[in-house]
């Protein structure tokens, strides 16, 4: 390798999140590749899933980093510039998607299917060196793995298993033609980006710009009712303090009427496509779950976006250590008001699936129902609060905040959810240590939130405003 | 206006902050009186960002104590914050709020909120009030700041580098307006900048920070007193260095000289001109030279 080639290299190899986020992947396969067993389809699919949303947490950072290399004029005046930062990009990006997914394969671990599910990460690395804001997608792997293995009233086999088992040739083919195809259009956005004068740092935001504020006239009607449910707030002297800290992120009140909308939406769905009340109740129950898991989220993203501001708002006549008190009590209000939404919308499912519980014990079975699922969003909630607050400073918090609560709420998801139908179901057969479990799962995920908040908040006060 | 205003506004001692190995700030002392317009100089990563988040209470100083309006930065009271103002370089505003409701917003937090005051200011300023903050010039957006750290009268104003980012007919009227925020009371204001020419137009004193110290604090005239410009031309040749006290940088030339020093007495005139049978005329230099000459490595 020549001496241009290690110096494109060094300049991933000098980015810690780069070691962090490989080292850790590389532990992951390792310890699959030699101590489980990979003819448990559940295991083989889980495991296989996993390294892929891993790969595209990387592949993301990749993407970025390529085309911040791009994105300056001197990409186009200095001779030789090019191919180096592209074979080096395409190398890394290589080992992701094909190097891995080969060695499972050439070990006898991995099914042949599984080269083209990690193609995923591939059409990712290009997509965001495309268009940076793509970066969002990698959320859409687990919203994806919940929709594949949705409660239908028949059997099906997911998608991504028949993928794995060979049964979907021409799909595996396809994704791992798009990630070829993507690869080279990527170069291709590349070697053009400094001649159409692409410069600027800006395009590596994720949020909105400024400058397009006020552009767009259904933003604009939107921005006004933000701006007038702000006022209330900012006018309203007889509220606690805390309240007018919410101002700058206030909600507008209509959007909370949105999963609603989306979840009756599902419902629908449900209904003309399995044209009968339980596959309705299915599809509510999928479109429920995957909305709750967004509304948890949903409340924290504003306060990301406004943090650069705490340098000034610390400064206005309150001390330190209440300015911290009161913008975690007005974060968590938010999330309080968010996850009462979601509340709302699972006490209306309960209620609408009142009819599937058994005669003798409906009432009790739907409390007990509605207590293990509010328990569970709730501790849920506190837990992605404490992860949220925990890396508010991060610069991509949203992407990699999401990945992570996502693959932690599918997990949860699943299995209280098998749990609470078991209870539901066989009222009589419950099993005593399910309560107890469950019960250790929902204080487990407070306890980490509430850790991790506090934990926050002690080094924040002690340490510098950034 | 605090009824009893300290005798300093601000004040470091023995101030060292450290980020990892380097000290950006190393045992600096600093005193600024109440009722000054100080101008902070350094170089581009000097350490005036960070001495001022230190004065704020922004960031910490692992040694030494920085007190502001008589109470300890990082420990600031509610009350003591009443009477703080503050610019940032870069002003992080609410890009969705319109104008005027930032200025309510901002206002709601200060019982000492002077509504009148701030639509005058506004209005002076051609801020539009109906427009969302995320559409504003760069130089609306910065009177806007300064509008809201001015809108709650504070006694101690702060300002980093705030004209950096504006062209010089904005950068004008920007500073115009601190002057005239300078004239009115016992305002202390401190900004940092290192565009010396703003410098001599607003300040009535100077802050140098070099090498995590403040290698000059005082009156403006003071130190372009104290600094001056030696031009010698001699019969004889000059050595390869004068060895004097005060020499700030020597440029020698065969018979001609040009000495830029900090102490300039008539001994010294004398001796270098019987020393060396030179003639020596004394040149004043404007702040910006003085910079370069202090800079001069």
């Amino acid at each position: 390798m020549s001496n241009r080639y290690w110096q494109v290299l060094r300049t991933y190899l000098e980015r810690p999140r780069f070691w962090v986020l490989g080292i850790t992947y590389l532990l992951i396969i390792c310890f699959w590749f030699w101590y489980y067993d990979w003819n448990l389809p559940a295991q083989r699919q889980g495991q296989a899933i996993i390294s892929v949303i891993y790969g595209n947490l990387i592949a993301c950072f990749l993407g970025l980093h390529v085309r911040r290399q791009f994105s300056h004029a001197g990409a186009q005046a200095i001779p030789g510039y090019a191919a180096p930062h592209l074979v080096v990009a395409a190398l890394l990006c290589s080992v992701l998607w094909l190097l891995i997914p080969a060695l499972g394969i050439a070990v006898g671990r991995w099914p042949p299917g599984v080269l083209a599910i990690h193609a995923l990460v591939a059409i990712l690395a290009g997509a965001v060196v495309c268009w940076p804001r793509a970066i969002l997608l990698v959320m859409a792997l687990p919203v994806f793995i919940a929709w594949d293995n949705r409660p239908l009233p028949m059997k099906h086999t997911p998608l991504l298993e028949q993928i794995y088992q060979g049964d979907r040739p021409y799909l595996a083919i396809s994704l791992i033609v798009l990630a070829v195809v993507s690869q080279v259009v990527a170069a291709i956005m590349l070697l053009r980006m400094p001649r159409k004068g692409i410069t600027t740092n800006d395009e590596f935001t994720i949020e909105t710009p400024t400058t397009a504020v006020g552009v767009n006239p259904v933003n604009d009607w939107l921005l006004d009712m933000r701006e007038a449910a702000a006022q209330r707030l900012t006018h309203a002297y007889w509220l606690p303090q805390v309240q007018r800290w919410r101002a700058p992120v206030a909600i507008v009140p209509v959007i909370l009427l949105l999963p609603a909308a989306i979840v009756a939406g599902g419902a629908l769905v449900g209904f003309l496509a399995g044209g009968s009340a339980e596959a309705a109740g299915a599809w509510a129950s999928l479109t429920l779950a995957v909305t709750c898991a967004i509304l948890l989220l949903v409340p924290l993203a504003p306060w990301q976006s406004r943090r650069r501001a705490m340098s000034q708002e610390i400064l206005r006549p309150v001390t330190r250590e209440r300015y911290y008190r009161q913008y975690f009590a007005a974060m968590a209000l938010d999330v309080v008001v968010w996850t009462s939404m979601a509340s709302l919308l699972v006490l209306a499912m309960f209620i609408s699936t009142w009819y599937f519980f058994p005669p003798a014990n409906r009432l009790w079975g739907l409390l007990v129902a509605m207590a293990f699922f509010y328990a569970l969003l709730w501790s849920l909630a506190t837990f992605v609060f404490g992860v949220g607050v925990a890396t508010l400073r991060w610069r991509f918090w949203l992407p990699i905040v999401a990945a992570i609560t996502l693959a932690w709420l599918l997990g949860a998801w699943a299995t209280i959810s098998q749990a609470s139908e078991y209870l539901v179901r066989s009222m009589k057969n419950l099993d005593p240590y399910m309560p107890y479990l469950f019960a250790g799962f929902c204080v487990l995920n407070a306890a980490i939130g509430v850790g991790l908040a506090v934990t926050t908040y002690r080094r924040w006060v002690r340490g510098d405003v950034v | 206006m605090n009824p009893f205003p300290p005798e300093n506004a601000l004040e470091f001692r023995a101030v060292s902050k450290l980020y990892g190995e380097r000290a950006v700030l190393d045992r600096l002392d600093l005193a600024i009186p109440s009722g000054s317009v100080v101008g902070l100089l350094g170089k581009n990563g000097a350490g005036k960002t960070t001495l001022l988040r230190c004065a704020l209470g922004l960031a910490q100083p692992q040694h030494g104590t920085v007190t502001i309006l008589g109470e300890p930065a990082w420990t600031l009271s509610a009350s003591a914050k009443q009477y703080l103002g503050y610019v940032p370089q870069t002003p992080q505003l609410y890009p969705w709020m319109r104008v005027s409701h930032l200025l309510d917003y901002t206002g709601s937090f200060y019982r000492r909120w002077n509504g009148a005051l701030v639509r005058q200011l506004a209005a002076d300023w051609r801020l539009p009030l109906n427009q969302r903050a995320g559409t504003l010039s760069v130089g609306e957006a910065q009177k806007l700041t300064l509008v809201m750290a001015l809108g709650h009268e504070p006694d101690l104003l702060i300002l980093d580098e705030p004209v950096a980012s504006l062209d010089p007919s904005a950068r004008r009227e920007f500073l115009k307006v601190v002057l005239e925020i300078a004239a009115g009371g016992n305002r202390t204001v401190l900004f940092s900048t290192h565009i010396t020419s703003d410098l001599e137009r607003v300040a009535d004193r100077v802050a140098i920070l070099q090498n995590g110290k403040i290698s000059f604090f005082g009156e403006l005239g003071e130190l372009k007193d104290q600094i001056k410009r030696l031009r010698l031309v001699s019969v004889n040749t000059f050595p390869e260095r004068f060895d004097m006290p005060g020499i700030l940088t020597q440029r020698i030339q065969g018979k001609q000289a040009l000495v830029t020093t900090r102490l300039v007495t008539p001994e010294m005139l004398d001796r270098l001109e019987a020393d060396w049978h030179a003639t020596v005329e004394v040149e004043d230099l404007n702040l910006e030279e003085i910079f370069l000459e202090l800079h001069d490595e």
